[in-house]
């Protein structure tokens, strides 16, 4: 265990084996920190709240919190979590493995988030929000969750596994983005989005099946990006995707070849 | 440059690494780190609770280097391998990943994020919260305005990553998002709240989303009835240097004979 000698660790915190704290950093009382994991500098984890019930903030295994950042009191989050830096999160943030949270970010609390979810710079999650596993969320994306601001009404809004949201595109209050599905930049998501479909646009237009999508330069389809990116994922969960790939190309063109594609693609990378 | 300031100009909560180099009259303020593979140019200032070269493998070990007369506001983060002329300015809250090389005097607004892996030319000005994705390259003389984002990937997620060029003499006005690997024309004018999704030629004007053209910038006129609005080197010259601003003024002069 490596604690800075300028950190203020509660002698009430839970540190697991190899926990590292940096300079300048506050551990409140309240907070179970797993094996292995990192909190940089300038933090605060397990600010106190009334609104946390006394619940405590546990962090999972092998997680990096990058300086500036400030966690409540109350939040679960699975090993390996991994954030930018001056991330907030707030207190009721129920998360699986591998969750990773950009730059300036901010998790308003209350919310649920599936496993391997990856949010890049300045998110912004309303309370009640629901995420699926391995979603992505470009810049300045965000889910809202009052109808009528200001109001008592906490409508949350869900997206669900696989789906990926453009940049500056935001979610409307109750709305749910379905499977696979590609919300592209600058989209206001005013109602809910079928699974594998592409929609764009303020007003928003719906543009198609994601099967459309190609990358840029060759005829290879974009989507299931689980298909040709791979970067971060635990091997077993590539594993999982490529065989599910293979089975689903013999299926639809009984071919050993088209599957050899894929791994000729993968290879190429 | 000399190893090691004179440490009245350290605060004594500060954590300098005693291998960082810092040049003469350098100040640092209270609660900031700085690594060891640190140059900081003469009479720069650091705020308090900044962290400088933060380490990473991506950087290939070399150097956060900070020209002179610089002034980084407090709560600041910035990578190691990233090179920055004199008189950098950057707001609060930045936060600077490796690969970033900036010319003479940029200045970065509060909360901006600079992914790394870009250039900027001399005199850049992007004002706060401005989002620039890895691979980004962006001229001389350019304005960019809060809140706009410069993306990289035109499939999310995939590796394909084509950055956006900006020339020079370019304003993206706010809340703007320009698409990946588009290139904004010397002198063009982006409207606020535009989506730019293909180039945008020199000295044009863009607007909506998508952006389209609006035809040649020279069009938009000075609220005071003075004259034409672009190219803004002709009525804007505060913060230029006066050999530049000289230059600015002959070379439109030409240009109009």
């Amino acid at each position: 265990m490596t604690i800075h000698p300028t950190a203020l660790v509660d002698a009430q915190a839970k540190l697991g084996r190899d926990v590292t704290i940096g300079p300048f950093t506050i551990v409140h009382g309240n907070v179970e920190i797993g094996d292995g994991s990192v909190i940089e500098s300038h933090c605060e984890i397990g600010h106190p709240t009334p609104l946390a019930d006394g619940s405590r903030l546990s962090i999972g295994a092998a997680s990096v919190i990058r300086s500036h950042s400030v966690f409540y009191e109350g939040s679960n989050f699975g090993e390996g979590l991994k954030t930018g830096h001056r991330v907030i999160v707030r207190e009721g943030t129920r998360a699986g493995r591998g969750l990773q949270i950009g730059v300036g970010s901010e998790i308003q609390g209350d919310c649920t988030i599936g496993d391997h979810t990856r949010m890049q710079s300045d998110v912004l999650i309303g309370k009640v929000s629901r995420i699926g596993s391995f979603v992505w969320m470009f810049p300045r994306s965000g889910m809202l969750n009052d109808p009528m601001p200001p109001s008592n009404i906490l409508n949350g809004a869900q997206i669900d596994s696989y789906a990926v949201i453009g940049a500056y595109s935001f979610l409307m209050p109750g709305v749910t983005v379905g499977e696979g599905a590609f919300v592209g930049v600058c989209t206001t998501v005013s109602r809910a989005v079928a699974p594998h479909r592409i929609v764009c646009g303020d007003p928003m237009v719906d543009k198609g099946s994601t099967e459309r999508l190609r990358l840029p330069g060759s005829r290879l389809p974009a989507r299931p990006w689980t298909r040709h990116f791979h970067r971060g994922y635990p091997e077993e969960v590539i594993r999982g995707w490529i065989s599910e790939a293979q089975t689903l190309t013999s299926h639809l063109s009984g071919g050993e070849a088209a599957a050899g594609t894929w791994q000729e693609n993968k290879t190429a990378r | 440059m000399k190893h090691l300031a004179p440490m009245a100009n350290i605060h004594r909560t500060a954590l300098v690494d005693p291998e960082a180099m810092l040049g003469r009259n350098v100040s640092i303020g209270p609660f900031t780190i700085v690594h060891s593979n640190v140059e900081i140019g003469d009479d720069t200032m650091i705020g308090s609770h900044c962290e400088l070269g933060v380490a990473t493998p991506l950087s290939n070990g070399s150097p956060l280097s900070i020209g002179n007369n610089s002034l980084i506001r407090s709560h600041s983060v910035f990578y190691q391998g990233s090179s920055f002329g004199p008189e950098l300015e950057a707001g609060h809250r930045i936060t600077v990943r490796e690969g970033t090389k900036a010319g003479v005097n940029f200045r970065v607004g509060t909360l901006s994020d600079l992914q790394g892996n870009s250039t900027f030319g001399d005199y850049v000005r992007l004002h706060s919260n401005v989002h620039v994705g890895k691979g980004t390259h962006v001229g001389s003389f350019v304005w960019i305005f809060p809140y706009v984002v410069l993306t990289n990937d035109p499939t999310p997620p995939s590796e394909t990553r084509m950055g956006c060029t900006v020339a020079d003499f370019a304003v993206i006005a706010t809340m703007c998002v320009v698409l990946p690997g588009v290139h904004v024309g010397s002198g063009a004018l982006i409207g606020a709240g535009s989506n730019v999704t293909k180039d945008v030629s020199p000295e044009r004007i863009a607007c909506g989303s998508p952006a389209i053209d609006k035809g040649p910038a020279s069009r938009v006129m000075l609220r005071d009835g003075s004259g034409p609005a672009y190219p803004w080197r002709e009525q804007f010259h505060r913060g230029y240097p006066e050999e530049v601003v000289q230059g600015w003024l002959n070379e439109l002069k030409r240009f109009a004979t």
